[in-house]
């Protein structure tokens, strides 16, 4: 029962956020060199997909940053979900090949509708620090005939350019039911690319829906909750420092954006051991009002999750819609959060947005939105800085939200109106 | 009290620090999508500050005519608490006047800062290339784009002149360095009461 309730809330949030010149030239001198040392955390560098859901084919460069843009139903959040089967396939509390294919219910529901006859889904990525490849790993998966379980076909592991592991390999061959699983997954097969199955392991996905947060009791389960149902208990489980620290953070950025927070604190309840969220509002009494996340706004609560999403580790950030319930100019200012935390951290950040007020900062480059289009034989992805046209209005002083957003909104989306006549 | 019609975050901050120094109200931000969607709308504020006064800013930009003509060209009849001011030629230029600060916040020489801030033409590509020379990551990376990015200034470019427009920028200081500067002043100033 609970689980249908949270099954619910997880595709109504998703139904809900789916409706959801200045003239300058470039820069005399050209771009900075150096800017991107080759220092910082491993990063995804390249992403190809073959067969996986919308996608026939796709192959795509990603940067630190980097903002998906597309129609609705264009693949935004599949494309975020290949990486999360790569963090699933090396999940600590129980993860692997069948985990990871389970949790999409079976190969069938991966492959991609346009695909045609290939039964196999393929999913290939580059890592490596600012221009340098170091590790490239693929994975083909397919299903055995009799028994429609998951099944490696293919997993081959490169690194500095170098093949470091290959399957099927003859240990495969003798006895195939090794192939139920990826050497990624295990410690004892692991070793010569260990690096690649921490990286993946580093991999954060947020959607925090704010009535998932409030119903903190319904949260029985082991695993990660990216919908925000553990979101507290998470907080309440980090190292006292580091969490009051990161509070403290956040209370400094609430306190431009909802002004009247002028105190944040996570408290667990004794008598009944769940964890709240307190934050003291002030008014006219002397010393405020305490309120809990029940009585926190959607807007505030959705505010807090990501500002701690954005501290809370140092691998990929993986982030569906930020901009959901927030005030249009708070919005604005997200990218420019981003970029001075990367700053520091160099964390990579994938992001799928519809925000218009989110692409108006001009700070954001052409190579990192990445356009989704659909079409009849899938979605394709471009680099919106591989269109000329593109190109040309951002370097001529349009911000990506009047350059890009033209490139996906649907053609006659005027007919909706009509469409209840 | 004044309502602002500006083109953007930095303009709105700027503009708040101009009113704030000379005793004015500052009221509602208007605006803040891009010069051409102000200069279309403007007509509208001017209509409106028949009864609150507000202060229009824009850039002056690449125009090829003089400020005065362009002021003329796109507001003929200002209202009486109308306050239609430029940049030359842009707000960046208005920040450089204040050279000591900028340099000190950008940690970089103040030779760096150009003296006559009005008679730069592009004045975001020249803070670019100031920031290229700046001893601190955050600034170097923050505000100088990336090698292929096709953009014009860097990630953070906007919090950064913001932080600075906020936080260190003399306004008393800028207004004797650049002209453009010192005229809006005074015609703003005529709005304290």
């Amino acid at each position: 029962m609970r689980h249908r309730r949270w099954k619910q809330l997880r595709e109504g949030s998703s139904l809900a956020t789916a409706n959801g010149g200045l003239c300058v030239g470039t820069s005399e001198f050209g771009p900075v060199s150096g800017a991107s040392s080759i220092n910082g955390p491993l990063r995804f560098t390249r992403i190809k997909l073959s067969n996986w859901r919308n996608f026939q084919s796709a192959n795509v460069e990603v940067q630190e940053r980097n903002f998906l843009v597309g129609p609705n139903a264009s693949g935004k959040s599949n494309f975020l979900d290949s990486l999360r089967f790569l963090a699933d396939l090396v999940f600590e509390a129980g993860g692997g090949l069948d985990y990871a294919v389970r949790q999409r219910n079976g190969i069938p529901q991966i492959r991609s509708l346009a695909a045609r006859r290939n039964p196999n889904v393929e999913l290939e990525v580059t890592l490596g620090r600012a221009g340098h490849e170091h590790w490239r790993y693929r994975l083909v998966v397919g299903q055995d005939q009799s028994h429609h379980r998951p099944v490696v076909k293919a997993e081959a592991v490169h690194h500095d350019g170098k093949l470091v592991e290959e399957r099927p390999d003859d240990n495969d061959r003798a006895d195939p039911e090794r192939l139920r699983q990826t050497h990624l997954e295990q410690v004892a097969a692991n070793r010569s690319f260990r690096p690649v199955a921490d990286f993946f392991r580093s991999i954060r996905y947020y959607h925090i829906v704010p009535q998932l947060v409030r119903e903190t009791e319904r949260w029985e389960s082991q695993e990660v909750d990216p919908y925000g149902g553990d979101f507290l208990e998470r907080i309440w489980q980090t190292p006292v420092r580091t969490r009051d620290s990161r509070l403290s953070r956040i209370q400094k950025a609430l306190a431009v954006a909802v002004p009247q927070l002028d105190k944040l604190q996570v408290r667990r309840d004794q008598s009944t051991g769940i964890v709240h969220l307190e934050g003291r509002y002030k008014h006219w009494r002397p010393f405020g009002k305490w309120q809990n996340e029940s009585e926190f706004s959607d807007g505030t609560l959705r505010l807090i999750g990501l500002l701690w999403s954005l501290l809370d580790g140092t691998g990929p950030l993986l982030l569906e819609e930020p901009e959901l319930s927030l005030h249009s100019e708070v919005v604005r200012q997200l990218p420019q959060v981003m970029a001075r935390l990367q700053i520091s951290n160099r964390r990579q950040l994938i992001v799928s947005t519809h925000s218009y007020d989110l692409l108006l900062d001009k700070g954001i480059a052409a190579d990192e939105v990445l356009l989704f289009q659909p079409t009849p034989d899938g979605t394709q992805i471009e680099l919106s800085a591989s269109r000329p046209e593109i190109k040309q209005l951002l370097s001529h002083g349009l911000s990506p939200a009047e350059a890009v957003i033209p490139f996906t909104k649907p053609q006659n989306i005027q007919q909706l109106t009509m469409a209840f006549d | 009290m004044a309502h602002l019609v500006v083109e953007g975050q930095t303009d709105e901050v700027v503009l708040r620090r101009i009113l704030t120094h000379l005793l004015v109200d500052a009221g509602r931000a208007f605006g803040l999508r891009g010069r051409p969607h102000l200069l279309i709308n403007l007509p509208r504020y001017n209509a409106a500050a028949q009864f609150e006064a507000f202060v229009a800013l824009v850039d002056f930009d690449a125009e090829p005519n003089c400020v005065g003509a362009f002021v003329n060209g796109h507001l003929p009849n200002p209202s009486l608490l109308m306050r239609f001011r430029v940049a030359v030629r842009a707000i960046e230029a208005w920040l450089m006047a204040d050279r000591e600060g900028l340099a000190e916040f950008l940690s970089v020489s103040s030779s760096r800062i150009p003296l006559y801030p009005d008679a730069i033409q592009s004045p975001k590509t020249e803070m670019v290339n100031i920031a290229r020379h700046s001893r601190r990551k955050l600034i170097r990376t923050g505000m100088v784009p990336r090698e292929g990015s096709g953009t014009a200034i860097g990630p953070a470019y906007a919090s950064i002149l913001i932080e600075f427009a906020n936080t260190h920028w003399d306004i008393h200081t800028a207004t004797t360095n650049s002209p453009s500067l010192s005229r809006s002043m005074v015609a703003i100033s005529s709005l304290a009461i």
